[in-house]
């Protein structure tokens, strides 16, 4: 970072511990606060603080193992799913500030407000056009005209449409891993969710379509808030605001992305970045 | 970044490409002391051997220059550097540039040097050694910091610039002095003066390389507020 840039840098919130530092000027769209999560007796997350600033890109990092997929799916309650596991903190939902974890809230809240892209592509086995319209269909949209737009519209956003536009009611476990793995995301642009959770959304796609992906995240940022999770520092260094690296559970360090990626604070980020880690 | 211990790659091959750059940063400082080093035994010693030697030797270090760009763009397309190893492939090309123009102005002062054979000797004589040593001592000692990462002895050495820059304006006066004095020195006066531009440049460009160095192992810039422009 230029002397001028650290001149002109707003003010940072100094005094929070410093893997905490949020932009005092950047609107915030949740707030997690001292998460921690344990799989039956395994704890994987460790009092996790930090922001996530409204239409900003926020990249997790951090080696294999080390909790993000676990951080992201507590966004949808997704571990809700299986018995035994549990949360302690808060992730608060702005702007109604609804404690995302809390008992009381109904996890169909986050799950209609937050969209999440898996690892793995996790198509539904229907058709093509079904699996777009999915979440539509789950909001009451019935109009044929509408769905069908929209369906369009997310398709050709994942850069997907002209792969698929011929055969929309082809299976989707016809479709290759990389093109299962854009129809996910189609799927979970289609109802325009305010958060959007992208777990390695580009592992499995070739330049082209990882290209069209960064690019959309990019043009995505300016309406929604993205949470995106990769293990191609340039990528998380290209398309993001802001970057939190984990390690073992832990926020080691959260910062905005140009100082992670030029000038980390702490040695353990620099030697996971470099390519010095084990 | 405070802790500046620096480990090694995971991948070995980079390690290695980081040393062979670091490597000939410090074989392009070499020859850039010695070239400076004979451009003022030319003028000193009226050595016009010396002079010679300074103007062949600048094509070695342009070449240097060359395999460093090389090495260092190939870097960055195959490794991807980030955070220290981005800085320090990127701060490659930028000192290797400024060894490269202090090698030019060595040799725009052997060719003073040469244009002053059959000019009597004067006092200048004395300034400007003293100038050219004061740009020597710099240079090693930013080299000496640059093979060991050490910020500290780079930014003692950029202290020294302004000694450089007071002996100039001194120098400069002067020279001013002798012209007005004897108007038929204004020749040799107007070649010397050049010569102390020259390493005045020289001492900029040392003092270039320690914010440099500065740069790579901090991450951010030596605060100018310290010692304000000359
Ligand atoms: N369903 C589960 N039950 C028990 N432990 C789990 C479960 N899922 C993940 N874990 C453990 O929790 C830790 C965090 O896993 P997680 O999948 O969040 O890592 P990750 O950072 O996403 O890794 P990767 O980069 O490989 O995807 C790991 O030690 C993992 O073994
Ligand atoms: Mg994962």
């Amino acid at each position: 970072m230029t002397a001028e840039a650290t001149a002109t840098a707003p003010a940072l919130a100094l005094d929070a511990p410093r893997a905490e530092r949020a932009r005092a000027d950047v609107p915030v769209k949740a707030r997690v606060e001292r998460l921690s999560f344990w799989y039956g007796a395994k704890q994987a997350l460790h009092e996790i603080t930090m922001p996530v600033h409204e239409r900003c890109v926020t990249a997790l990092i951090g080696p294999s193992g080390c909790g993000k997929s676990t951080f992201l799916r507590c966004f949808n309650r997704m571990h809700d799913l299986y018995p035994g596991n549990r949360y302690a903190g808060h992730i608060w939902l702005e702007p109604e500030g609804i404690d995302i974890i809390s008992p009381k809230t109904d996890p169909m809240i986050p799950r209609l407000r937050i969209g999440m892209v898996f690892q793995k592509p996790n198509p539904f086995p229907k058709s093509i056009y079904e699996n777009v319209a999915a979440g539509l269909r789950i909001r009451g949209v019935r109009n044929r005209a509408v769905l069908d737009e929209q369906v369009e519209k997310s398709l050709r956003w994942a850069a997907l449409w002209d792969e698929v536009k011929d055969r929309l009611d082809a299976s989707a476990y016809d479709l290759s891993g990389g093109q299962q793995q854009r129809l996910c995301i189609a799927r979970a642009l289609a109802p325009e969710p305010e958060v959007l959770l992208l777990d390695e959304p580009t592992s499995a796609l070739d330049p082209i379509a990882t290209a069209h992906i960064e690019e959309l995240v990019d043009e995505l940022r300016s309406r929604y808030t993205i949470v995106i999770v990769t293990h191609n520092m340039q990528q998380a260094a290209r398309v993001s605001q802001f970057t939190g690296f984990f390690h073992l559970g832990r926020l080691v360090e959260f910062g905005e992305t140009e100082q992670i990626f030029t000038n980390p604070r702490e040695s353990m980020t620099q030697d996971y970045i470099t390519g010095r880690f084990g | 970044m405070s802790d500046p211990v620096i480990r090694r790659h995971t991948v070995h091959a980079f390690d290695e490409e980081l040393d062979r750059l670091t490597r000939h940063i410090l074989e392009m400082g070499g020859l850039v002391e010695r070239q400076l080093q004979m451009a003022v035994r030319a003028l000193v010693e009226r050595d016009e051997t010396a002079a010679d030697g300074v103007i062949a030797g600048d094509d070695a270090v342009d070449e240097l220059e060359e395999t460093i760009d090389h090495e260092a763009i190939r870097i960055l397309a195959t490794r991807q550097p980030l955070a220290i190893d981005l800085r320090m492939v990127a701060m490659a090309l930028k000192i290797s540039n400024d060894l490269e123009r202090m090698s030019d102005y060595a040799v725009n002062i052997a060719r003073r040097a040469k244009g002053l054979l059959d000019q009597p000797r004067f006092k200048p004589m004395i300034t400007i050694p003293r100038m050219a040593q004061v740009c020597q001592e710099m240079l090693k000692q930013v080299l000496d910091a640059y093979a060991a990462r050490d910020p500290a002895q780079a930014y003692a050495a950029w202290q020294r610039d302004e000694e450089v820059d007071q002996l100039y304006v001194s120098l400069f006066r002067e020279l001013l002095t002798y012209i007005i004095e004897d108007p038929r020195k204004t020749s040799a006066c107007i070649d010397l003066m050049f010569v102390a531009k020259n390493l005045e440049r020289i001492g900029d460009h040392t003092t270039n390389i320690a914010e440099k160095i500065h740069y790579i192992v901090h991450g951010d810039r030596i605060n100018r507020m310290i010692r304000p422009e000359s």
